[in-house]
């Protein structure tokens, strides 16, 4: 749906800030009841999923125009999904600030105001299908030495999609290749599509360029035809909510596969025997949910159809009934019951968890156009951990990940930050 | 002239100058000082109230209201520091209506707490009571004064037991407060319809009856006002609970608060206990047998299951203080629960802090029970070399339950021994001071208290002289009283 | 008017440069409202907003608004409370940056707080400490602050917590004329455990039963009383988004008795009033419950045309949703005992719901989220006439207001989701809180039929002698309207605000009292 399609939904906003909190009954105490990142660096109404709405509506309305404190607002946003979350607790769906804030950042790159840092990007990602503008060829240089099948070449029974964060950032590679090991030791069947790989196309859609998204869906999903592939398994949690709520809900794409999480996948490993735990990894965790992973990697069909008044009783219905992205069908046990199956590994959780997850910081382009608002996201997220008296921040996504370290290399933060895979293979027998 | 046109509105006999009748009002027991009113003039109706209002507004003329018919009285807030007239209310002494379902009472400000607690009982209701209070105590008089009263239980804000009132502003308006503003304006007429004039505040965005609390009559006369009544119980069983320090019994207190256990509650030290039960001459025997604090509370069960309900009640008693190390009696010195708490219900002819010596002051302030140790090693500081530390009364309300405190310490002294007198005056303007610099808050400022604490005040105290200025323009109500 | 750049830089000097705006985006926030005059968008923007952190920067800004001949508006969250610029060249004061629980009293049951520690928040704390907050019908995210000084500040737990006119102490006031005051405790550095005195209670002219919406200057910390709690240190939610429940805690007991008519249901009120047996009872119409057991609209719907909707808008009509509690296994026992022996006696009945649903009904009693669900529906509702008044009247005033309501529902008129709208609850057992709320749509013969229904519902009350108004509790355009059938109330809420706190109307009247009169509807 368009900014004007939105219309009926923006001015449902009741402007109550439930959107600035996680879901209320979720809020444990004064600190860390927050659920809006942007909101808590900018300050201003404005920066919350209700400010945002407001403005969209005021935009759409012919109020205002665009300003440079008015995009900044739009953009210093990692899309994390947050106050929707919130604000459907009491509306189930009626508002949908997020997908408000979507359409808002769609309206801005029509009307040629996208963020000038976020132009860059899809320059780059039109060049070489990744936002980062590192070349193609270079895509599989992490899975050197590794013996994995070309998914394109070879029919396997996963296709594995690494994503374009693993895939570039050198420091990330232990844990790619850490997941690439796991997976051998399981026996899985699994390939890649080595330089071939493509982005998917999600982080372009959140910065507002929503035919991107349409792209590399429909290319993804021709190469899965070919490719023949059981499961689509993803170790980045962006793209893994970029396949389950993306692309069926904005890009109107079934990629009619099973797409699957490594750590959903491991989890199933685990429970075949094909993984076992043999080595103990004594540490004390916490987890922390991607937002990707969680309340925007909830499955949703795509919908359309109109919003109406039902005469008896009156209120507002959708015809055909629609799904409301409350984010309890998020992957959220996998990673919990995998730290749990490790010997030696204690999780303690933070307040804020599971589809009322504090972000990171680095989404939606944020951490690319407003390095300082990520930064500043992922220490808070790092004085969460801390809270708990965890020694280790534990994640399950690459740009979690590498925001975390990079907060935590600034402000001189002791705290050390695991993908989950990187433990799973410390605990694994004959791999660590 | 002046006593012509005050008789022409209440009548020749209720205007009198007579010097006996005038001196009876012109000192009382505190330290402020003596000053004769022009004329006494006893009204019945609130539009005399008001008719005197505007007539004294035109002259500007100091209106002084009592409602209490008799004396002692205690603070210096009805002396006519300014002359005029005093404002007797106290043959305003009707019980308007009670009733039980919403337990709550209309009264005139004259009606004493014995009239209104023998008009309840005969409905099953009790008037919530400060300590003791003198026989001839108006009701409204003690709570627009916001005196603790000793059931904390049913003290949920600072203006409680008080809820509606009608009262005549300094500028003669007529107004009523709260649910007993609407219509229709008739009191009757709101009974007939249902209305009980249950609901504090309002009407609007004010609540003047806050105002009007706790303004020694400086702001408006009441005229009437609806008071909440607690239940009479089926059973009760009064309890003490002692300790040689206030610091078991201070817990203990707010575990009964926090639980809402008990109606009247407080506690008192040997020497105040000692003041109430004891007779005359025997003071001071009995609080040196006594144990140093005593925490008294009434256990009641009435309703569907009271036995059920006492039983729990006691055991839940006897838990809390067996956790505490303290014991739980029914008696001490062979003085019952029984009996304290007939004395309570019945308080005595003779004003009880008097007994002592013949007169007292009293130093007393809002603070929280848990500062009430640091207030006692104050005074017992101030008063070294000066007055028997032994002799101090000391009193801890737990008000709004039990979210702070009345604290009172009792000084009995012979008002014909002038020495004594002296230091004692002496003594009492100094311990105010360093009790307030204690934070203890004096929000109830009797006399000079009002300069210690209005100079503190800062541009609270510039609100407050402008809420004067706007329902008491001329200035005519109570004057040289607090800040006004 | 625009900003002028002296006046600009002046807001500046005082919060910085960051926390000034005059982007026309960013002050879209601070003139959309829910509950205004205009629909979402009401009719003045404000020339900028300020974000001040302390009471000394409010008190600069406020300050500045004196110099420039500038209005200001405090506004914390911004939900149900009018937030908006009622008059031209108004500073929107966000208080968001003053968020802090500056303290907890365990012991002595009060919070000092500030004006955007929200509800949730406070109650979260509280309950680690035995406490909780009273939370209005706003719900959690609300501002307690602005809900004790300056809004109705009613909710549904009155029955064991009072309400917020009376659970406030001590209080920071930052008065339009730029002074700071600090009545009670606080103001001669005791403490905030009262706001009482010296001498007169100057809470009286803090607020009445309504307040001032920040029409007499902005409270920026207060005392607020606590109330014991017996529940968990920390509530363990059930069920999932969006029907969150609560495990309810050992020694508290959740129930749903329904009586055949109001006046078995006002004789076992009074009862439990008598009796001492209850941590809150409240009242909703039947759909308000339904839609609080489902997740969405789609589902009330297709329940509701199967049958299968838990609630009956007839049967269960006349309900009080109940909380038992006890601090003692003892005292809960019999609590329970006897509130099971009073439904019996009234002739009432327990209505079955499953763990789940009681789970969730419970969680709307104790966390107060009945009114943002209201919104789902329609995404707007009203409220009209009701009372705080004698139990005894519940009766009188319910079908009261059944039989007016049914004029007004129909099609192109209000919307039919039952025949009335009450939401009743006992405040401290001493009255009771009545008032007929109801979804509305913005469809013009909605609004048109709602606004005559108030108009009408406010002539009634008066009519038929059910007590003070309570709809706008007088705010703004309707005080006129209301006062001089009381005594006339807003003439002296326009003396408290010409006369004493505000005599250069510094502060936004809208939605307190006109300097002049304005008079919309007699209702005499």
């Amino acid at each position: 749906m368009s900014l004007s399609e939105r219309k009926h939904q923006m001015m449902q906003c009741i402007r109550c800030s439930a959107c600035k909190w996680v879901t209320t009954p979720r809020i444990s105490g004064w600190d860390f009841a927050t659920g809006c990142p942007s909101m808590e660096y900018g300050e201003f109404h404005s920066y919350s999923g209700g400010g945002k709405t407001i403005m969209a509506a005021a935009l759409e309305d012919g109020q205002i125009g665009y300003t440079d404190e008015m995009l900044e607002a739009v953009f210093t946003c990692s899309m994390c999904g947050s106050c929707q979350i919130s604000c459907n607790l009491n509306y189930g769906g009626n508002v949908e600030p997020m997908e408000n804030m979507r359409e808002l950042r769609s309206r801005a790159v029509e009307d040629g105001q996208s963020d000038p840092a976020h132009m860059m990007l899809i320059d780059y990602l039109k060049r070489e299908d990744n936002i980062f503008g590192k070349p193609k060829a270079d895509r599989s240089k992490w899975a050197e030495g590794l013996d994995i099948k070309d998914a394109l070449e070879e029919k396997t029974e996963v296709y594995l999609h690494v994503g374009c964060h693993f895939s570039y950032d050198e420091e990330q590679w232990p844990v790619i290749r850490a997941a690439a090991k796991i997976l051998q030791a399981a026996g899985v069947d699994f390939g890649f599509a080595k330089k071939e790989e493509i982005c998917c196309g999600g982080r372009a859609y959140e910065m507002g360029y929503q035919q991107e998204l349409k792209n590399y869906s429909e290319s993804l999903t021709g190469r899965l035809k070919d490719a023949g592939s059981k499961i689509l398994l993803t170790c980045c949690s962006d793209c893994n909510g970029t396949f389950k709520q993306l692309y069926p809900q904005a890009a109107d794409c079934n990629l009619d596969i099973e797409v699957l999480h490594i750590t959903e996948y491991i989890e199933r490993l685990i429970g075949k025997g094909k993984i076992k735990f043999t080595r103990e990894v004594p540490l004390q965790v916490t987890f922390h949910d991607p937002c990707h992973l969680g309340r925007l990697g909830e499955p949703l069909k795509a919908w359309k159809g109109e919003i109406k008044m039902a005469e008896d009783p009156r209120m507002y219905v959708t015809d055909p009934v629609r799904e409301v992205n409350f984010g309890n069908k998020g992957v959220y046990d996998s990673p919990r019951n995998i730290l749990q199956a490790i010997p030696g590994v204690t999780l303690t959780e933070m307040p804020r968890i599971r589809e009322w997850t504090y972000c990171c910081g680095s989404g939606g382009g944020a951490k690319e156009a407003f390095p300082d608002f990520a930064l500043t996201t992922g220490r808070e997220r790092l004085r969460e951990a801390h809270s708990t008296g965890a020694q280790a921040l534990v994640t399950a996504c690459p740009w979690c990940e590498r925001n975390f370290k990079d907060a935590a290399a600034e402000s001189g933060d002791a705290m050390v930050v695991y993908d989950i895979m990187e433990l799973v293979l410390q605990a694994m027998e004959k791999t660590g | 002239m002046a006593k012509e046109n005050l008789a022409m509105i209440v009548g020749k006999d209720q205007v009198s100058d007579a010097e006996q009748i005038l001196s009876a009002y012109g000192s009382d027991e505190s330290f402020v000082s003596p000053g004769l009113p022009a004329y006494v003039v006893k009204v019945k109706t609130a539009q005399q109230v008001q008719q005197i209002i505007n007539y004294a507004k035109e002259k500007r003329m100091p209106v002084i209201p009592v409602s209490s018919p008799g004396g002692p009285r205690l603070r210096g807030d009805t002396i006519a520091s300014q002359g005029g007239m005093i404002l007797d209310l106290s043959g305003m002494d009707r019980i308007l209506n009670v009733d039980r379902m919403d337990k709550i009472a209309v009264i005139e400000p004259g009606v004493t707490f014995d009239q209104l607690e023998q008009a309840l009982r005969q409905k099953g209701l009790r008037a919530f009571k400060p300590l003791l209070p003198r026989r001839t105590k108006s009701v409204l008089a003690s709570y627009l004064e916001r005196e603790p009263v000793v059931v904390p239980r049913d003290h949920w804000d600072a203006i409680d037991p008080l809820v509606t009132m009608e009262v005549i502003f300094g500028t003669g308006d007529l107004f009523r407060t709260g649910s007993a503003s609407s219509p229709p304006a008739d009191l009757q007429k709101q009974l007939d319809a249902g209305l009980r004039q249950c609901f504090a505040a309002g009407p609007g965005s004010t609540s003047l009856s806050r105002v009007v609390q706790g303004s020694q009559g400086t702001m408006g006369v009441v005229t009437w006002g609806s008071v909440i009544c607690g239940i009479l119980p089926e059973i009760d069983n009064t309890w003490f609970l002692t300790a040689a320090t206030p610091e078991p019994l201070i817990d203990l207190s707010y575990q009964l608060s926090r639980r809402r256990l008990g109606e009247e509650h407080f506690l008192v030290n040997a020497f105040q206990f000692a003041t109430m039960m004891a007779d005359k001459g025997e003071i001071a025997a009995l609080a040196e047998k006594l144990p140093a604090w005593i925490l008294t509370v009434k256990l009641t069960a009435g309703g569907m299951l009271p036995e059920e309900q006492m039983a729990y009640q006691e055991k839940d008693l006897r838990e809390l203080a067996q956790a505490r190390g303290v014991e739980l009696k029914s008696a001490v010195m062979g003085i019952s629960g029984k009996a304290l708490a007939e004395l309570l219900d019945n308080p005595p002819e003779e004003f009880y802090k008097m007994k002592h010596r013949g007169a007292f002051q009293d130093i007393f302030f809002t603070t929280t029970l848990d500062k009430t140790p640091g207030h006692v090693a104050v005074m017992e500081e101030v008063v070294r070399h000066h007055y028997p530390s032994n002799e101090i009364g000391i009193y801890l309300q737990p008000m709004v339950q039990g979210s702070s405190c009345h604290c009172e310490f009792n000084l009995a002294y012979d008002p014909t021994d002038r020495a004594k007198t002296s230091n004692l005056k002496a003594l009492y303007l100094d311990a105010g001071a360093k009790l307030a610099g204690n934070e203890a808050f004096f929000s109830r400022p009797y006399g000079p208290w009002a300069d210690l604490v209005y100079g503190k005040n800062g541009e609270a105290t510039a609100l407050l002289k402008r809420v004067k200025k706007m329902l008491d323009p001329e200035g005519i109500l109570n004057p040289g009283r607090l800040c006004f | 008017m625009a900003l002028s750049r002296d006046a600009y830089k002046a807001l500046q000097a005082v919060v910085g440069s960051k926390y000034v705006s005059e982007d026309p985006g960013t002050l879209a926030g601070y003139h959309y409202s829910w509950g205004g005059p205009n629909g979402r968008w009401q009719p003045f923007v404000p020339l900028a907003v300020v974000l001040p952190e302390d009471t000394s920067q409010v008190q600069g800004v406020v300050r500045v608004c004196n110099r420039y001949k500038l209005r200001f508006k405090a506004h914390s969250t911004g939900f149900c409370s009018l937030a908006f610029p009622g008059v031209e060249d108004t500073i929107m004061v966000d208080l968001r940056r003053m968020n802090r629980i500056v303290e907890i009293d365990e012991k002595n049951m009060f919070a000092v707080i500030e004006p955007y520690a929200i509800a949730a928040q406070i109650q979260a704390e509280a309950m680690k400490r035995g406490l909780d907050c009273h939370i209005v019908s706003a719900g959690p995210t609300h501002s307690p602050l602005a809900s004790a000084t300056s809004v109705w500040g009613i909710g549904s737990k009155g029955l064991s917590q009072s309400w917020n006119e009376r659970n406030l102490f001590g209080v920071e006031w930052v008065l339009p004329t730029g002074e700071v005051a600090r009545l009670g405790s606080p103001g001669v550095g005791a403490g905030w455990f009262s706001g009482d005195g010296p001498g007169p209670g100057l809470r009286g002219i803090v607020r009445g039963t309504n307040g001032a919406y920040g029409g007499n200057g902005i409270f920026t910390r207060i005392g607020l009383k606590l109330y014991p709690w017996v529940g968990d240190e920390r509530m363990e939610c059930t069920g999932s988004q969006p029907q969150i429940g609560l495990k309810i805690p050992e020694r508290m007991h959740f129930s749903l008795p329904y009586w055949k008519n109001w006046e078995d249901m006002t004789a076992a009120a009074y009862k439990i009033v008598d009796n001492n047996v209850a941590f809150s009872v409240l009242r909703v119409p039947p759909d308000c419950m339904n839609w609080m057991l489902t997740s969405t609209n789609d589902e009330y719907q297709e329940a509701f045309h199967k049958g299968s909707v838990p609630i009956d808008r007839e049967e269960h009509l006349h309900a009080w949703q109940a909380i038992i509690a006890g601090h003692s296994e003892r005292e809960f026992e019999y609590r329970k005992k006897v509130f099971e022996q009073i439904v019996k006696d009234t002739g009432g009945k327990f209505l079955q719901l499953t763990v789940e649903q009681n789970e969730i009904l419970f969680a709307a009693n104790v966390r107060i989220s009945y009114i943002p669900r209201v919104f789902r529906p329609t995404g707007d509702f009203s409220t009209s006439f009701g009372m705080e008044e004698s139990i005894n009247l519940m009766g009188k005033l319910h079908r009261t207001g059944e039989n007016l309501l049914g004029k007004y529902i129909g099609p192109g008129k209000l919307p039919d989701h039952g025949r009335e709208g009450f939401w009743a609850w006992l405040n401290e057992g001493r009255s009771l809180h009545s008032e007929n709320a109801f979804a509305v749509t913005e469809e013009p013969g909605v609004q048109a039929a709602n606004m005559a229904y108030v108009m009408e519902s406010c002539r009634v009350t008066n009519s038929e002698a059910l007590g003070v108004q309570i709809l706008p509790g007088y705010m703004g355009i309707f005080a006129d309207s209301l006062g001089p059938a009381n005594f006339n109330a807003n003439e002296w809420m326009r003396k408290v605000k010409y006369e004493v706190v505000d005599p250069d109307n510094v502060a936004d009247h809208f939605t307190y009292i006109f300097p002049e009169p304005v008079v919309l509807m007699p209702t005499e």
